[in-house]
């Protein structure tokens, strides 16, 4: 079944598997085989289908779930943590990727003052403006290494927040169908969301 | 008294490129060679021609040399292995970032063949390389590279600047150019015209603005006044048909050919110097406020790594040029990125530092103008912006999808 048929029933986008948290789940297995990884908060999040138990929270609309870690999984998160990180903004990235392309293909097919809404400017603009922060941030989330200074949570939080923006971007040119929760729109919320769970470097970097 | 930022910087590598062993030593050389750049930067704003002060400055020489072919360098104690990293177009966005870092205005105030260098490059046949190089090479040389008209403005391929044929088997050229840099004060200059209609009735002519009917003026700019941007009037200056370069060649490969040719190359250029402001700006303000509560140090660490990422992609793109693949798509992209972060990270200097910081930072006040200049050299953000849009279309500006994502994207 692909990803955006129908607007499907909340349940349904819940128990189906949607792309991101699909995507998820495989990043948890790559990084800890068997097991899922804790963030930095204390917490698991991972598809509705890798914690079936906790469905019911609003982030089941979008195929997620999460609980606290159990103490294996808050012990194996130091070596676990970076490169689930680093892995989470490269997801990011392939989740824009492809959503660019279905919103050209959507923006195609729609109409407006005769010609279809791909010819207008503003929106060629639009386009461009997520696809220059898609190649910058596809460009950092391939090179680790620049996260692995002591600045790296930091730098991934903002690295994830230009995504975030860019992908807001990206939902808007969908209209309507951008807010839709097993659309576009819910899709980027999940990456939000596991980001803001995940990425989130502490209010002390913030404020400090 | 303010720090300039120079001490912190020594050595560093740029962050967000793997310099291999060749050009590592160019970018170390660069760095040395920025020496008193400042101190000339703060002459040529306030005037100008004050470039002519400056002439025995390393940095003027070196980028001559880089961009003449190596028949014609004189190499000046430069190491010839650095010359030649330098004259890729790798090295080309290398030694650009540095000199910008230093000043950007002395650089583009700078005698040299610049842009119009790219033009012969690209179109002149043996003889009009010989006697172009031959001038160059023989002193100081100031060039323009004449292609921007009032009422065209980016859309180059609609000018209406005219080659007209005259009784005696040459031509007359007629028309106005506006924002072509250092023409008011070069002795030659690539003028490009319009000889017939459409893309390939467009060509390019070289002038000697000694030409009866050539005038130019400069133009009051806010910012980067080292590029002595100008107004030319072309009154029915006579051409004769060998200065129009490549005559011999088909009409799809001269003028608009040669144009195009020079503005790829010429805007990984402006996107390194650009950068090299942008990097300036952070680094200056680290210099100044080294201790900036969290915040500040959040945004300013933020620029510093979209410069180390744009840093990347503008080696990539040059790469690809030494390559021979020339991403128009990309290229304008990271021109209109690096146009945008300079003006970002020099504003965000001006906050960072305080009330009044354009007052107690001379340095600052000066490159927070000369930043804007990026945004409207050699296409402006829209028009980049547009041209990244067709690529995205074309499948030429991102990776393409993996099989498997674009079979479910198929199917959504």
């Amino acid at each position: 079944m692909s990803a955006y048929t129908t607007t499907a029933p909340i349940a349904e986008a819940a128990t189906t598997g949607l792309w991101y948290p699909r995507r998820l789940d495989e990043l948890h297995e790559q990084i800890a085989p068997g097991a899922l990884v804790a963030s930095p908060t204390g917490l698991v999040l991972a598809s509705v289908r890798a914690l079936p138990s906790v469905a019911g929270h609003p982030f089941a609309r979008f195929g997620l779930a999460h609980r606290p870690a159990s103490q294996d999984e808050l012990s194996a998160s130091p070596a676990t943590a970076t490169p689930f990180a680093a892995g989470l903004l490269v997801l990011h990235c392939q989740s824009m990727r492809r959503l660019l392309d279905l919103a050209i293909t959507h923006l195609g097919a729609r109409t407006s003052g005769g010609s279809d809404l791909l010819a207008k400017q503003l929106v060629q603009s639009c386009l461009a403006d997520v696809a220059i922060t898609l190649a910058e941030q596809t460009a950092m989330a391939e090179h680790v290494d620049a996260y692995d200074e002591e600045g790296g949570p930091a730098a991934r939080w903002r690295s994830h927040r230009r995504l975030l923006a860019a992908g807001r971007v990206l939902a808007k040119l969908f209209g309507a169908s951008g807010f839709l929760a097993d659309g576009p729109g819910g899709e980027l919320y999940a990456a939000e969301a596991v980001g803001n769970v995940y990425l989130h470097p502490g209010t002390e970097f913030l404020h400090g | 008294m303010a720090d300039d930022g120079w001490a912190s910087m020594a050595g560093r590598p740029p962050a967000g490129t793997d310099l291999d062993d060749r050009l590592r030593p160019l970018d170390r050389y660069c760095w040395e060679l920025t020496d008193g750049l400042r101190e000339a930067g703060r002459a040529v704003d306030q005037n100008p021609d004050a470039i002519t002060d400056h002439l025995g400055l390393p940095v003027i020489d070196f980028e001559t040399q880089c961009t003449l072919p190596p028949q014609y360098r004189t190499p000046n104690g430069h190491p010839a292995g650095i010359l030649a990293a330098g004259a890729s177009q790798l090295g080309r966005v290398i030694t650009g970032e540095r000199f910008g870092y230093g000043d950007p205005g002395v650089l583009l105030a700078a005698p040299g063949p610049t842009l119009s260098g790219l033009a012969v490059q690209a179109l002149a046949d043996a003889e009009q390389r010989r006697r172009y190089y031959e001038r160059i090479a023989a002193g100081p040389t100031w060039t323009f590279f004449g292609l921007t008209e009032p009422r065209k403005g980016s859309a180059a391929i609609e000018l209406e600047t005219a080659l007209t044929p005259d009784a005696d088997g040459g031509f007359v050229l007629t028309g106005e150019k506006r924002y072509v840099g250092t023409a008011a004060r070069a002795q030659i200059g690539v003028v490009f015209c319009r000889r017939a209609p459409g893309p390939w009735g467009i060509e390019a002519v070289l002038l000697d603005t000694s030409s009866p009917g050539f005038e130019a003026e400069l133009l009051p700019m806010v910012g980067l006044r080292g590029a002595r941007i100008s107004r030319i009037r072309l009154a029915g200056v006579p051409v004769e048909p060998a200065q129009i370069l490549g005559r011999q060649r088909p009409p799809s490969r001269r003028g608009l050919y040669g144009a195009l040719h020079v503005l790829h190359r010429g805007r990984l250029g402006l996107a390194a110097m650009a950068m090299g402001i942008a990097q300036a700006a952070a680094d200056y303000v680290r210099q100044n406020r080294p201790n900036l509560p969290g915040q500040a140090r959040w945004r300013l660490d933020e620029v510093d790594e979209r410069i180390a990422v744009l840093r990347r992609l503008v080696h990539r793109a040059a790469a690809d040029v030494d390559r021979a693949v020339v991403n128009v798509h990309r290229i304008g992209a990271v021109k209109l990125r690096a146009a945008e972060l300079g003006e970002e990270a020099t504003m965000l200097a001006a906050d960072l530092l305080g009330p009044a910081s354009l007052v107690e930072h001379p340095w600052l006040e000066k490159v927070y103008r000369d930043a804007r200049a990026f945004e409207f050299m050699e296409g402006t953000g829209g028009i980049h912006r547009l041209s990244v849009f067709q690529g995205l279309i074309k499948g030429d500006f991102l990776a393409p999808l993996s099989p498997a994502a674009a079979t479910e994207n198929a199917g959504a």
